[in-house]
């Protein structure tokens, strides 16, 4: 199989026990590879063997292409057959702890073995809740896949250049970048990235609201006497008093609650009081008033 | 959490204690109040730098700090 092909199609051979038994060894497979590659894909030896040509240099990017499919392969078969492996293991020990709760004779002993497979049953549940059910082992193969075709689209491109243009000192960079891009650190490396990008973009919508004029309306004054009740006014120094002259402090309650509606409407980071004055976010307080049902 | 300065034009005198106040729930460094030609005022609060020009999350900043160290940058220049 072309190293393309194998690093595309990539993990229909993986075996687990939610897919097929593979039709090869990937370990057999590996073994094969790294003799037939083994003086291919060194880097002293492709150097020492004279000039740079084109033909050596994609062979060498064969090699280590096939070589890094492969390790990528049983990596990711590793991975889930591991957790499959834990999960199978909490289930016989709960058997196991089962079986002797009906064997053992007293009250007390029965009750504590009893918690115990309760405690399993539940760590199994929790287990397959954190690695099956909320997706997130696939999610980031998903991602290391995605990433893997991009890094390899330079590599692609680069075979079909001259020796020149393309040398193996650049193969090399993007051979590691492909690596890399099989890696679980690769993976949280573009979430972030990719979240970096959106909270960029959020923020830089919030900008326009840096610089505001004083535009305050009812909304205001409702969600203000709500985050301070029985307040009238405030002083100079921006304290906060009621009708008897008596500082009124914050409902921290109600604070907490406002915030996380904030952060909904995506304006975390606004201040409250641009938020309050601003007349471009009257909608926003609309909906704050509402949702809130502030009165 | 704000950073970096946010500005509020056009308080009327009635008004500044309780923009003051208000502005005080986000916990800035400092706040500042100028008095405009026209008897109004401007209401500074400054708060903690933004880490990262216009982004204002330490996640972009960590981002750019990564790039900047990147092997690819590097070589691109």
């Amino acid at each position: 199989m072309s190293p393309v092909l194998l690093s595309l199609s990539g993990c229909a051979s993986v075996h687990s026990a939610y897919q097929p038994q593979s039709a090869f060894s990937v370990d057999d497979d590996l073994k094969e590879f790294h003799r037939q590659f083994a003086s291919a894909s060194s880097i002293k030896n492709y150097y020492a063997a004279g000039a740079e040509t084109r033909e050596r240099r994609n062979e060498f990017i064969a090699g280590r292409l096939t070589l890094c499919d492969l390790e990528y392969i049983r990596f990711v078969s590793r991975v889930r057959l591991d957790r499959a492996g834990e999960a199978t293991a909490m289930d016989a020990a709960a058997l196991g702890i089962g079986l002797a709760t009906t064997i053992v004779d007293g009250e007390r002993a029965k009750t504590i073995l009893g918690a115990v497979t309760t405690a399993l049953t539940g760590a199994r549940a929790s287990y397959e809740k954190n690695f099956y059910d909320d997706k997130t082992t696939s999610a980031l193969i998903t991602q290391m896949n995605a990433e893997r075709k991009t890094a390899l689209l330079p590599i692609l491109a680069g075979t079909r250049s001259s020796i020149d243009e393309y040398p193996l000192s650049r193969a090399l960079i993007d051979l590691a970048n492909y690596q890399f891009s099989g890696s679980i650190a690769g993976a949280l490396d573009a979430v972030q990235r990719d979240a970096s990008i959106k909270d960029a973009a959020a923020s830089s919508q919030l900008e326009q609201y840096r610089v505001v004029s004083f535009n305050p309306d009812d909304l205001s004054t409702r969600i203000r006497k709500w985050l301070f009740p029985g307040v009238v006014t405030f002083d100079a120094a921006g304290v906060a008093r009621n009708d008897r002259g008596v500082e009124v402090p914050i409902n921290s309650g109600n604070l907490t609650v406002l915030r996380a509606k904030i952060k909904v409407l995506g304006l975390e980071g606004v201040p409250l009081a641009t938020l309050l004055v601003s007349k471009n976010l009257a909608s926003a307080r609309g909906q704050i008033v509402s949702e809130l049902t502030i009165p | 959490m704000p950073c970096g300065d946010w500005t509020i034009t056009d308080v009327p005198d009635t008004s500044l204690g309780t923009v003051v106040g208000i502005m005080k729930i986000d916990q800035p460094l400092k706040i500042e109040t100028k008095k405009q030609n026209d008897g109004k005022w401007t209401v500074v609060g400054f708060f903690p730098p933004c880490l990262s020009g216009e982004g204002s999350s330490v996640e972009a900043h960590f981002e750019l700090v990564k790039q900047g160290l990147s092997i690819d940058k590097l070589i691109s220049g």
